[in-house]
């Protein structure tokens, strides 16, 4: 109970800036809806972002469309480039919502995500088992195995 | 972000050095650290929650990631250990938080660039040396720790079965 206080405080701490971000860093950046909704306030606004290409097609310049977190995007490279459907990417560029698209002026394409997935995943099995050989659950708290 | 072995490792390495230089007990906190190391990557739990249960509370845990938001949450999870072990599981905890911070600071500034002043400023600072797909963080820690490794090793089985119950990876 002795430490109920200092965790409420930490707690509410910390709930208080993530409402302030909510409300400031969520003024400051907006989705793609939000966009699409507002297409004059978005007219020439940067743009940066990452998500997955879909319906790429590859001429003169490069179309696809950029999905973000189940929302999508229609953006437009001007130079053909090696983008596969499914490609994940991260764009920076203008945005021309009065026509409706992204111009992209700068592009990555992340060559090997699952091998970034894979990683993180030995990454986690090593930090269970670092952790779980010292710590044990017990009475409500971690306690070291051997004190 | 680089993966999360990277982060780990890191923690590991930072713990293992701490330890050569005389500081006492560092090696009995590498489970925390690692704990800190990825602890600021809380947030992309809410980008699962937005790709996968349309609930956008993306905004809302961005100071998770920013240096005084994963401090606060380390402080937090600290509190939860045995109250003896408070102070350093806190500490380390904090290191490793610091070292994913460092991290995430080498990256290329429009794959994002850390909130290093919020809440007083949105600014987004980074030193755009690296893509997060890159394997260049790990190489650069995989070095280190692999000729900690094998020091560790090496004077484990010097020094006999008695030596082993040191803590460490």
């Amino acid at each position: 109970m002795r430490r109920a206080w200092p965790q409420l405080i930490l707690l509410v701490s910390i709930l208080s800036l993530c409402l302030y971000s909510q409300h400031e860093y969520g003024r400051r950046h907006s989705s793609i809806p939000e966009i699409e909704e507002e297409p004059d306030r978005f007219e020439n606004v940067s743009f940066r972002s990452e998500g997955r290409a879909r319906n790429v097609t590859v001429a003169q310049g490069t179309s696809f469309a950029l999905a973000v977190m189940g929302d999508a995007i229609p953006a437009f490279y001007d130079r053909p480039i090696r983008l596969k459907d499914g490609d994940h990417v991260i764009v920076y560029g203008i945005l021309h919502m009065k026509k409706g698209y992204l111009q992209v002026t700068q592009m990555h394409i992340y060559k090997d995500i699952p091998r970034l997935y894979a990683l993180s995943a030995v990454g986690l099995v090593v930090l269970l088992c670092t952790f779980l050989r010292d710590w044990r659950f017990e009475r409500l708290e971690w306690r070291r195995r051997i004190a | 972000m680089p993966d999360w072995l990277t982060y780990v490792l890191s923690a590991w390495v930072a713990c293992e050095l701490a330890a050569l230089v005389g500081l006492r007990g560092a090696r009995r906190y590498v489970g925390v650290a690692t704990v800190g190391s990825v602890l600021p990557d809380l947030v992309k739990a809410f980008y699962l929650l937005k790709a996968y249960g349309h609930i956008d509370l993306v905004a809302f845990s961005v100071p998770l990631a920013t240096p005084l938001g994963a401090i606060l949450v380390a402080g937090l999870v600290s509190s939860f250990f045995d109250r003896s072990e408070l102070r350093g599981v806190f500490a380390y905890m904090a290191a490793g938080v610091a070292i994913h911070i460092a991290w995430d600071f080498t990256l290329h500034p429009y794959g994002g660039g850390e909130l290093m002043l919020f809440p007083f400023s949105f600014g987004q600072f980074s030193l755009g040396w690296i893509w997060s797909d890159s394997m260049l963080p790990l190489a650069i820690i995989g070095v280190p720790a692999a000729v900690l490794l094998c020091a560790r090793l090496a004077h484990a089985r010097s020094a006999g079965p008695r030596r082993r119950r040191h803590r460490g990876l």
